[in-house]
């Protein structure tokens, strides 16, 4: 980086956007493949790591913290390997998953070990500012152990965050807490990601990811299944086949109807019961209250057969 | 996959600090300080404290019991078989698996690993504050017994025991912090070493003594003792217990820092 300066003399105080690259990664324990052959890289923004529970997201975000060693593929932050590395921590901040803190400090004595940790020189006003960043600054004194789970998520970003990291690397931030810390804790990755950072965040919530990411990573089985602009992503999971189960005062009238549709892929109906398989949502949404009415036939009841997440993601990785 | 498009050109850049080596030194003091916060904190201290209290409630007993002529035999069976064999490595085990097995096991150790802070600093603010705890729990006690029933008649015993105390206190909790570090069963592996190994094969087995601290806590106290140590007598000189317990000691703090240094987080998900 010192080349970098040397070149543009007029950036010499400032440095160039962190990096972080993770290619073609993978880590197994024994013959159990948690994370299998992953690349990305990340630039200043928040990213959010998508996925179900058990998709390898902590692993994955544990690789990029330098935690765990890559059994195949290469982490680095800056062109650096982060495992066993432990000077990649002045450009990384990490907030674990874990709820585990120190119970007997306060929350000022927790951030302020993180200071020292990092070698803040003391006084600088660093752990004051950390933990006024999380609205903790009223409550600092007093011991963790008292902290109710959305207050320790709180002092651990404070921690994560004294040293005015670059990169910082979030494990399921967002648990744990009320919907106003939510929004504040949202608002506050935008601020930090607004001012140059690298933010990776990991959730099994959509909307968490929607609200707050630029960018997606979905993770499904230790496999990337997506990756790309939100909106990207929102489009795919919308134009994905669904599946609806109907049941209607005339099953067969409305299934003549039907079948002759472009936008319907598949009809089978039994038990009083109609199952229709869609590839596009939006003209079958808006095609079907008209067929029906065409029809005579009135619609009792139209739900969707596969709206969990898990079949989101489960399209997402045999797509 | 390549990466993402690019960036808007918005944000100034981050001003970047001038990337420093790994911390040293500076570190040890807050490691030791939060590590003796959460020793004291953890409730298994008091049983720590009652185990190492044990001597001086036996030597209580004898001398209310009115033991008295053969106190300073008594006070060497105490020694040999209730302090050394199971005080002071109980007491050893328990505070060095607690110092870094707990903070493993409960996850708090990742706030000291993501730092840039070298692993030697970790390992050995943990030695030092479990080395410390076991060294004035169990020194106490062995003083406060010895005086109980030797009176000052034998200081020469009193200061060969508490030597030994202290070694074999610091090879202990070396050991045992390095094996949290190790293992996961690091009570289990090391009641297996205090109780099969040195109870029973070191026992049996002159020639395994070379491998067993309480050996060299037992060489030292009575190289120490002199003509005082009686049935403590060893045919070991005191200098090679001495100097078998510092590089155990040695050798115990490096295998810990390099394994730390390649500690692999273990909650996957």
């Amino acid at each position: 980086m010192s080349q970098l300066g040397a070149t543009r003399p007029d950036v010499s105080t400032v440095g160039a956007p962190p990096t972080v690259e993770v290619s073609a990664v993978a880590k197994w324990y024994g013959n159990v493949v948690a994370v299998n052959d992953i690349t990305f890289s990340l630039e200043p923004g928040v990213t959010g790591l998508l996925g179900p529970n058990g998709a390898g997201k902590s692993t994955l975000l544990h690789l990029v913290a330098g935690l765990l060693r890559p059994s195949a593929g290469n982490v680095s932050v800056d062109g650096r390997p982060t495992f066993g590395d432990p000077a990649v921590y002045r450009r990384v901040g990490l907030v674990p998953e874990r709820e585990a803190v120190f119970p007997y400090l306060t929350a000022r004595e927790f951030v302020r070990l993180s200071a020292q940790l990092q070698g803040l020189p003391v006084g600088t006003g660093a752990v004051d500012r950390a933990l006024g960043t999380v609205e903790l600054a009223a409550a600092a004194d007093r011991q963790l152990a008292t902290y109710s789970k959305g207050m320790r998520q709180r002092a651990k970003v404070a921690a994560a965050l004294v040293h005015d990291p670059a990169v910082l690397v979030l494990d399921e931030p967002f648990n744990g807490m009320d919907p106003r810390q939510r929004l504040h804790m949202m608002a506050l990755l935008r601020t930090l990601a607004d001012e140059g950072r690298v933010i990776l965040f990991s959730s099994h919530i959509l909307e968490e990811v929607e609200r707050v990411a630029e960018r997606v990573l979905v993770v499904v089985s230790g496999r990337l299944a997506a990756s790309g602009d939100f909106r990207e992503i929102r489009r795919l999971m919308t134009d994905r086949p669904h599946s609806f189960t109907l049941r209607t005062s005339d099953d067969r009238a409305l299934a003549g109807r039907l079948a002759g549709r472009p936008t319907v892929s598949g009809l089978t109906f039994e038990d009083g019961r109609l199952d229709v398989r869609t590839a596009d949502f939006a003209t079958f949404t808006r095609e079907l209250p008209v067929l029906a009415r065409d029809a005579g036939v009135s619609i009792f009841e139209l739900a969707p057969a596969d709206e969990s997440l898990e079949s989101v993601f489960d399209y997402l990785v045999r797509r | 996959m390549p990466g993402w498009p690019a960036a808007a050109p918005g944000p100034p850049p981050l001003p970047r600090r001038p990337s420093a080596p790994v911390l040293g030194a500076s570190v040890l003091g807050p490691l030791v300080d939060v590590t003796t916060r959460g020793l004291l904190g953890r409730r298994r201290i008091l049983l720590v404290g009652l185990l190492a209290l044990a001597p001086v409630g036996v030597a209580a007993v004898l001398v209310v019991g009115g033991s008295i002529g053969t106190t300073t035999q008594l006070t060497r069976d105490l020694y040999d078989s209730l302090v050394m064999t199971t005080v002071v490595p109980l007491v050893a085990l328990i505070l060095g698996t607690t110092a870094i097995g707990a903070e493993i096991d409960d996850g708090t150790v990742v706030h000291l690993l993501a730092k840039p802070v070298g692993r030697g600093w970790i390992v050995l603010a943990k030695m030092l504050v479990a080395g410390t705890a076991g060294v004035l729990l169990c020194g106490t006690s062995i003083l406060v017994a010895g005086v109980l029933l030797v009176r000052l008649d034998s200081p020469g015993l009193l200061l060969g025991m508490l030597a030994g105390v202290v070694l074999s206190v610091i090879a202990y909790t070396a050991v045992f912090v390095t094996l949290s570090v190790w293992t996961g069963r690091a009570l289990i592996a090391g009641l297996a070493y205090v109780l099969l190994w040195e109870g029973l094969v070191a026992t049996f087995f002159s020639g395994t003594r070379l491998l067993s601290i309480r050996e060299y806590g037992l060489d030292v106290a009575a190289g120490i003792a002199g003509p005082e140590a009686g049935t403590l007598g060893r045919d070991v000189p005191l200098v090679t217990g001495l100097v078998l317990a510092i590089v155990v000691t040695v050798l115990a703090f490096w295998l810990g820092a390099r394994r730390l240094a390649r500690f692999e987080i273990s909650d996957a998900g």
